[in-house]
């Protein structure tokens, strides 16, 4: 645990730079309460260490200091955070770069803010005493995929395999797999991947695909708001981004108060509040936003082209989505 | 005089050769003694601590086993159409004032019949049934496990808001009316009544219960900060050590044991016992011969296990 903080703190050379001078942050002495601009931020999932960068944003006060009072909201199944920021219960949501492409609305599109992860951390696990070994296995199996919006990366990889696979949707329990319900189930490698190992699985238990290494290396966590939100509070929107990176940094440099501050959210929302999974999940949440040290929430044309043409191959849209309306403000 | 100093030093020699004798002796039974009362000493302690985990666990044991003999005899009921809903509604009322440990009772239906899905429950003595506000319980452990598995489960504890607004533990079983397979039964308990067995248990100044389920969370500790929050396996982890992990798989797979380990090295030795709840159920299955589909119960343990952790 001490080796894991001391890994998780020594940021060194990949620390983030938000791309907004700290110089231009207004201190927090100068900005009065009762101007602070609401926002109302729907996240990917229910709380935990993948947020821990707004977390900190809103705890050491950088969100205040940009002038922005921000409330957060748990999404998940019951909240999917495309439909509640769509439907106007959310200013900005975080999730998946497929889901923003797969339900692209030309007339209010969602727009990228920053996007996050740098790296896809979906993987399917399954126990070897199953028997499967290779993705050829695969064939005949019933394979847990998350419902709503969480599941589109596994069902879009098992789809382009042309095998017969019978998807189960499923809520976030591992136990379908611990019961033998099911043969894998998609997990994160940062999230489940991890619970699967404190239910007394061994690594060596266990078979693992990581989708990335099947040409699906399709980056999940962003930042997005609406076309309409973006074009009416632009100033907001990017200090928003800012104040999360300057969070995100924070975290990274302090991983023991990150833990402290993110079991409190756990415990206040009535969740499971483990410090030694969160921990797993802040260091590996860590590698994946710091994949390109240089470009923290920049989105590579590459990883956007990737997605568009997956989409397009699986026939959910017809013609690829423009990059930089969907990215109107890129980093420099 | 050169005779004198010689006498005078075997004489030495045979003191001290004495004494080292007796010194060897005296730690060779020292030793001996030691070990022979240590092994009467852990004999004693693993057959009071086998005795009062084992009398524990035969306690929660009965709670549970009798929440799976009343969902087989209704779902008997159930699958054979004996009853009317009317009739039907009435039983249930019957089975909730007779069993107080049977909180609540849910009939859950797969598609197209999740509107016929409802929760029954006790209000004031009344029963009261509210139907599912939408068809997510589908992806419910307690619904997707045993509807996939066919095979009943004990689900892991987990907050009812919608009927008895307690947490409780769900035992689920399949649900096949006229050879078809249409739904779940789920008979929930609530996890109060496990808590009031499990929390007072202590043995000696520092010994106490906790039991933990078959994937490892903990459901009961004295810290009630752990229960639901961590599992067994974390502070396997957390201390790095392998003894310690093996010990819970070897609790989670319903083996029982005894053993000592050491959280931190250098650290006060830490005994643990976790009895086999398996051949219990197996005795219940024998005191309710009547029950038909009990035999189905030995391939589904029940999940929680009970481990007696004694430090020393």
């Amino acid at each position: 645990m001490v080796l894991m903080l001391f890994v998780l703190s020594s940021c060194g050379d990949k620390c983030i730079d938000s791309g907004r001078s700290k110089k231009n942050r207004p201190s927090m002495e100068e900005v009065q309460p009762g101007e602070l601009f609401k926002l109302r931020y729907r996240l990917k999932w229910l709380h935990q260490a993948q947020f821990a960068g707004a977390y900190m944003a809103k705890e050491k006060g950088f969100y205040q200091a940009w002038g922005l009072d921000v409330e957060f909201l748990p999404g998940g199944g019951d909240h999917p955070p495309y439909q509640s920021l769509m439907e106007g219960s959310a200013d900005i949501a975080s999730f998946n770069l497929v889901t923003a492409l797969k339900y692209h609305n030309p007339k209010n599109p969602a727009v990228l803010m920053a996007q996050i992860s740098q790296k896809n951390s979906t993987v399917l696990v399954g126990k070897k005493s199953s028997g499967i070994k290779t993705i050829q296995d695969l064939d005949g199996k019933k394979i847990g995929v998350w419902r709503e919006e969480g599941g589109d990366h596994t069902l879009f990889f098992l789809e382009s395999l042309g095998l017969n696979i019978r998807a189960i949707p499923m809520d976030w329990s591992v136990n379908l797999l611990l019961e033998n319900a099911v043969d894998m189930i998609n997990a994160m490698y940062y999230n489940e991947y991890h619970r699967l190992l404190m239910t007394g699985l061994d690594e060596e238990d266990l078979v693992v695909f990581d989708l990335a290494d099947y040409g699906f290396d399709l980056v999940d966590d962003g930042i997005y708001t609406t076309r309409d939100f973006f074009e009416k509070h632009p100033r907001q929107c990017r200090d928003f981004t800012a104040a999360t990176l300057d969070g995100w940094n924070y975290a990274f440099q302090n991983p023991e108060e990150t833990l402290a501050v993110v079991l409190r959210y756990l415990r206040g929302n009535h969740q499971p509040a483990n410090l030694e999974h969160q921990a797993w999940m802040l260091e590996h949440i860590k590698s994946r936003i710091l994949e390109n040290p240089a470009r923290v929430g920049y989105l590579d044309p590459k990883d956007f082209d990737l997605a568009n043409r997956i989409l397009i191959e699986r026939g959910i849209i017809d013609k690829p989505v423009d990059y930089h309306t969907f990215y109107p403000h890129e980093h420099k | 005089m050169n005779t004198s100093k010689k006498t005078k030093y075997l004489g030495q020699q045979l003191i001290s050769f004495m004494f080292i004798f007796m010194l060897i002796l005296f730690l060779v039974t020292f030793l001996i003694t030691r070990q022979l009362a240590y092994k009467v000493m852990r004999s004693n302690a693993e057959e009071s601590i086998s005795n009062l985990t084992e009398t524990n666990a035969q306690m929660i044991d009965k709670n549970l086993s009798n929440i799976m003999t009343i969902a087989q005899e209704l779902r008997t009921v159930i699958n054979d159409d004996l009853y009317t809903p009317k009739q039907l509604k009435r039983h249930i009322h019957h089975l909730l004032i007779d069993n107080p440990r049977l909180i609540s009772v849910c009939l859950a239906y797969d598609k197209p019949s999740t509107k016929r899905t409802q929760t029954f429950y006790l209000e004031n003595q009344q029963i009261r049934s509210i139907p599912a506000e939408d068809d997510d319980y589908l992806y419910k452990d307690w619904f997707q496990i045993p509807w996939l598995s066919l095979r009943p489960w004990w689900s892991d504890p987990w907050f009812d808001n919608l009927g008895s607004k307690e947490r409780v533990c769900s035992y689920s079983l399949p649900l096949t009316i006229k050879g078809k397979h249409q739904g779940i039964i789920r008979l929930d308990t609530p996890m109060e009544s496990l808590h009031r067995i499990v929390k007072p248990i202590r043995v000696k100044k520092t010994g106490f219960a906790f039991m933990i389920a078959s994937n490892g969370m903990i459901v009961a500790h004295p810290r009630d900060s752990l229960a639901m929050n961590y599992s067994a396996f974390d502070f396997a982890n957390r201390y790095g050590d392998q003894e310690l992990r093996q010990i819970c798989k070897n609790a989670v797979s319903g083996q029982s044991g005894f053993e000592r380990f050491r959280f931190e090295k250098p650290g006060p030795d830490v005994w643990i016992a976790y009895p086999p709840l398996l051949p219990i159920i197996g005795a219940c299955w024998w005191r309710f011969p009547t029950v038909r589909f009990l035999p189905i119960c030995t391939l589904s343990p029940l999940s929680p296990r009970l481990l007696s952790c004694l430090l020393s």
